[in-house]
């Protein structure tokens, strides 16, 4: 019996201890470990600031469309066209945003590669937000 | 300045849930010694109380913040109030417990918040999921006014999952709408209280049930996973989900084995709360009415079954309402009509690849320095006593339902099996981690010089404080 009361007092020591060096182990390396510069939807969110200045100062709600290098429902297949896509997406909630931009008078564009001649011909830049961010507004017909 | 502001609006969130805790919490019992607990189930409350109120000011009135705060102001008064009364005709036992538990409790949590802190600040916005699910549903709720359940119930946004329950998403859009401007830090914060206060009630239920070592082994254990201690400030509801579930069988062990009715009605309303955070919430919600279901009926515990049933649907109230009356539907659920499930279930390479997939994620989920499990099963062996006492059954067989319960979704996903293991199973291992840990601490031997100290089965009857 004082066999197993040793046995357990130390197992469970042990699992302390394991415990212990796990919290420390970890600390340590979050101390230690060099921290990015600045993460990537931070990056977005300044990137897209403007944007959702614009979209509150003109009371545009409700759907707009979203133009990027990819067209349409291509962007899903790369994992940046996604990420971008849902970034943006979380910048300029609760305007909800439709690939299928050709659909709406609003658009903004989020281009990676594609230069501003590349945007689509039906849409106007109305705000150049650098790093191709644009605000864009169907021309009129 | 700022940081304070967030800081102190984000501290709020626990009063009513302080309050809460304390005025059903057994009268004979003295405070102090359950310091511990009662702030770690009083956070969890406190979130619950809060986002229910917000949530249901967020549907009438685009002027939240005034309306909101003077809410969960009389509330919290309420409460208050209650929890004074009920003390002040109370005689407690005198306080028996030196600090020194509590402290060294505080103090691996504070080398924990280390590895929290460096995680938030690489993603103040929280991980993939926490901005574009999560912290992306406390926006529109936030920015939208009245109109958002609308707006999340639109197809295209349909990704982002609008049918998810609101306790981590309006607890946000509270704290945001309060402080008149977003903050990660706000968001972050919150987000990191669940893991500190799954913790708390891991060490403070061990505490109470078997002793200080195997607390603080089993706490350790907890906040030496550095996948826990870095997933909490990541703004995801898994650890919110799994805290709910563990304090929902702590409260339910606790409540049989102090005799206490209130503690159970508590229990009812933190399973409730597991619904209000997380879909997986709602299977925990099945099990836990099984086992708590069982457990009374074994003992013909009508009243106390009646307790458990009255909390439990104060914490389905909201989600209920939201789930009939404004999320759209879910995507597992709708994907599934139509398919043939039935060929899913006598598949066998989805069986293959399930278990597959489960030892993998089970022997890396952790991402430990040194990984527990050789040591945590050493300290399992010893002579075959009894381990487990009545309702501490509890605990084990809600981890296992609750496992059989993820297999049977995952047999039956109408998505890429392969996809949906990869990009779930290890948050699921992660919700149940805490309650399998309690179980753990529960399971090992007892030695004379370590019996459970307040959790003698009493011959008195249940009370009603």
């Amino acid at each position: 019996m004082r066999f197993w009361r040793i046995w357990s007092t130390v197992t469970v020591a042990l699992v302390a201890v394991l415990g212990g060096w796990n919290i420390f182990q970890t600390a340590r390396a979050a101390i230690t470990r060099p921290q990015p510069s600045t993460d990537v939807v931070t990056l977005h969110e300044a990137g897209m600031a403007a944007i959702r200045r614009e979209l509150v100062a003109r009371d545009i709600r409700g759907v707009i469309g979203y133009v990027a290098d990819e067209r349409g429902g291509n962007i899903y297949r790369t994992f940046e066209g996604v990420q971008d896509f849902y970034l943006t997406q979380y910048a300029l909630a609760p305007v909800i945003l439709d690939v299928n931009a050709d659909q709406h008078p609003w658009a903004v564009a989020k281009l990676r590669q594609a230069t501003i001649d590349n945007l689509p011909v039906e849409f106007e830049v109305v705000v150049d937000a650098g790093s191709g961010v644009f605000l864009l507004q169907r021309r009129p017909r | 300045m700022s940081a304070l502001a967030d800081i102190f609006i984000v501290l709020l969130v626990a009063v009513p849930g302080v309050a809460f805790t304390v005025a059903l919490w057994p009268r004979d019992r003295a405070l102090r010694n359950d310091i511990v607990a009662i702030a770690s189930f009083g956070w969890l409350f406190g979130a619950g109380i809060i986002s229910t109120l917000f949530f249901a000011v967020s549907l009438s009135t685009g002027r939240a913040a005034p309306v909101a705060a003077t809410i969960e102001l009389l509330v919290s008064v309420l409460l208050i109030a209650i929890a004074w009364r009920r003390r002040a005709s109370a005689t407690p036992a005198a306080a028996d417990r030196s600090l020194l538990a509590p402290l060294a409790f505080v103090i691996l949590a504070g080398v924990s918040a280390i590895a929290v802190h460096a995680a938030w600040s690489a993603e103040p916005h929280g991980s993939w999921d926490g901005w574009a699910i999560w912290n992306m549903h406390a926006r529109f709720m936030f920015r939208a006014g009245p109109g958002w359940p609308e707006l999340l119930r639109d197809p295209l946004v349909s990704w982002t999952h609008g049918d998810y329950p609101w306790l981590y998403s309006a607890s946000v859009a509270r704290t945001w709408c309060f402080l008149g401007r977003e903050s990660t830090l706000a968001s972050g914060l919150i987000s990191s209280l669940f893991a500190f206060s799954t913790a708390g009630i891991l060490f403070s239920v061990l505490s109470s049930a078997r002793n200080v070592r195997v607390a603080l082994a089993s706490t350790a254990i907890l906040l030496g996973t550095p996948f826990f201690v870095q997933f909490a400030p990541q703004q995801h509801a898994d650890i919110p989900v799994g805290c709910a579930m563990l304090a929902a069988v702590s409260l339910l062990l606790l409540g049989q084995e102090w005799k206490s009715t209130p503690l159970l009605c508590t229990a009812g309303t933190a399973a409730g709360l597991a619904a209000w955070t997380k879909n997986e919430g709602l299977l925990f919600v099945a099990v836990f009415v099984a086992v708590a279901g069982f457990m009374c009926a074994m003992r013909k515990q009508w009243r106390e079954c009646g307790a458990l049933a009255l909390g439990l649907g104060c914490g389905l109230a909201a989600v209920a309402y939201f789930k009939l009356q404004l999320a759209p539907t879910t995507d597992l659920v709708a994907n599934l009509a139509g398919k043939p499930a039935s060929q899913n279930l006598v598949d066998a390479s989805r069986h293959a690849l399930i278990l597959h997939s489960g030892w993998r994620d089970l022997a890396r989920f952790g991402e430990w320095h040194l990984s527990p499990y050789l040591a945590l099963a050493l300290a399992l062996v010893g002579p075959g006593r009894a381990r487990f006492r009545g309702v501490e059954h509890s605990t084990w067989i809600a981890v296992l339902l609750m496992l059989a319960g993820y297999y049977a979704v995952y047999l039956l996903t109408p998505f890429d099996l392969a996809w949906h293991l990869d990009s779930s199973l290890v948050r699921l291992l992660l919700q149940l981690w805490p309650m399998a840990l309690l179980a753990w601490g529960l399971a090992v031997p007892k030695t004379p010089a370590s019996p459970g100290r307040d959790l003698q089965p009493s011959q008195s009857a249940f009370k009603s404080g």
